[in-house]
């Protein structure tokens, strides 16, 4: 009788797998971010504007590592059996200690990155459910079922306080 | 594999005691040691672990195991593009109808029952399309 098994090294050659096919992805993000930024110089002084651009881009790329890297790495010591409270418990955790690096900007700012950290890593984190050999496929259903409302929450209401952060903060 | 387990209560697997003649192929084939033959019949010891993979279905010589019939991997970004697939197909059916009378709707399945929806429309020939086409070459 064979049996599989999913080690740290099994999880870690995923890592760049993860990462490459979301390479598009995270470039739409990140033109987002210019985007933003650029809206960021018209209402706000340069040092304020470049700050949140970085902001963003640091809680974009937090996120992406929390959910593709940290997650598979740490997997099987992870509490909850669904993927992507996992992934929203390291990415929170994660971005609540960048919160701390990142002082003078506005609470909304911060509350955007800390969500859109937070629902990106947990994205990611549900990603993984296709890479391991242990996820059934009804289970996976029900995993995302769960999710999507808490993943689009998120998104939305990360958009809506970082557009707020840039217009409220003159 | 024991440290890992995920949503258990979801599982798709059941056998057909009477169908089991014992011949023990599930139980080499299956990934994570779900089954074992006890009193010459297959069993499930351990319906927890089972990965949906369906190998064990696949190799029974005479269709006891039934799994999940859904095709696919367990993949939330697969299931995801699968919804909105699905979903668009309906809003494109719903605005056909809605131009044409209901008859008039392609059918979107051949003969063998394979889709092709999408084809339809990306096949679609006209003057403007071979034109642009044209130019490519050119
Ligand atoms: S579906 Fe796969 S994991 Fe489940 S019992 Fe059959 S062979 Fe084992
Ligand atoms: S492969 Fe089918 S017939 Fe053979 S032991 Fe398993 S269930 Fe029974």
């Amino acid at each position: 009788m064979r049996s599989v098994t999913f080690t740290l090294k099994e999880r870690a050659v995923l890592i760049p797998v993860e990462l490459v096919l979301f390479w598009k992805n995270l470039i739409y993000m990140l033109l987002t971010v210019f985007l933003l930024s650029a809206l960021a110089l018209l209402m706000q002084d340069k040092t304020v504007a470049a700050a949140t651009a970085v902001f963003y881009c640091t809680v974009t790329l937090l996120g992406i590592t929390c959910g593709a890297v940290l997650f598979p790495l740490l997997l099987p010591f992870l509490p909850f059996t669904q993927f992507w409270i996992n992934g929203a418990l390291i990415g929170g955790v994660i971005s609540a200690l960048n919160l701390l690096i990142h002082p003078g900007l506005s609470p909304l700012t911060l509350s955007a990155g800390f969500l859109w950290c937070t629902t990106l890593s947990s994205f990611m984190a549900m990603n993984f459910t296709g890479s391991t050999p242990y996820t059934s496929l009804s289970g996976v259903e029900k995993e995302v079922k769960t999710a999507l409302p808490f993943l689009i929450g998120g998104t939305v209401f990360t958009v809506f306080s970082a557009l707020l952060g840039l217009f409220l903060s003159r | 594999m024991k440290n890992y387990r995920y949503i258990t209560d979801t599982i798709k697997l059941s056998i057909d005691s009477d169908k089991c003649i014992g011949c023990g192929q599930c139980i080499t084939v299956c990934p994570h040691r779900v089954l074992s033959l006890i009193d010459k019949k297959a069993v499930i010891v351990d319906l927890g672990s089972c990965m949906e993979c369906r190998a064990c279905e696949t190799n029974c010589p005479t269709e006891a195991i039934k799994s999940n019939p859904d095709n696919g991997c367990g993949c939330a970004i697969h299931l995801l593009n699968t919804w909105v697939a699905k979903l668009s197909k309906k809003i494109v059916k719903k605005n056909l109808s809605a131009v044409k009378p209901p008859d008039a709707v392609p059918d979107d399945t051949d003969q063998h029952g394979t889709d092709t929806v999408g084809k339809h429309i990306k096949n679609i020939r006209t003057p403007a399309r071979d034109k642009t086409l044209m130019k490519f070459v050119a």
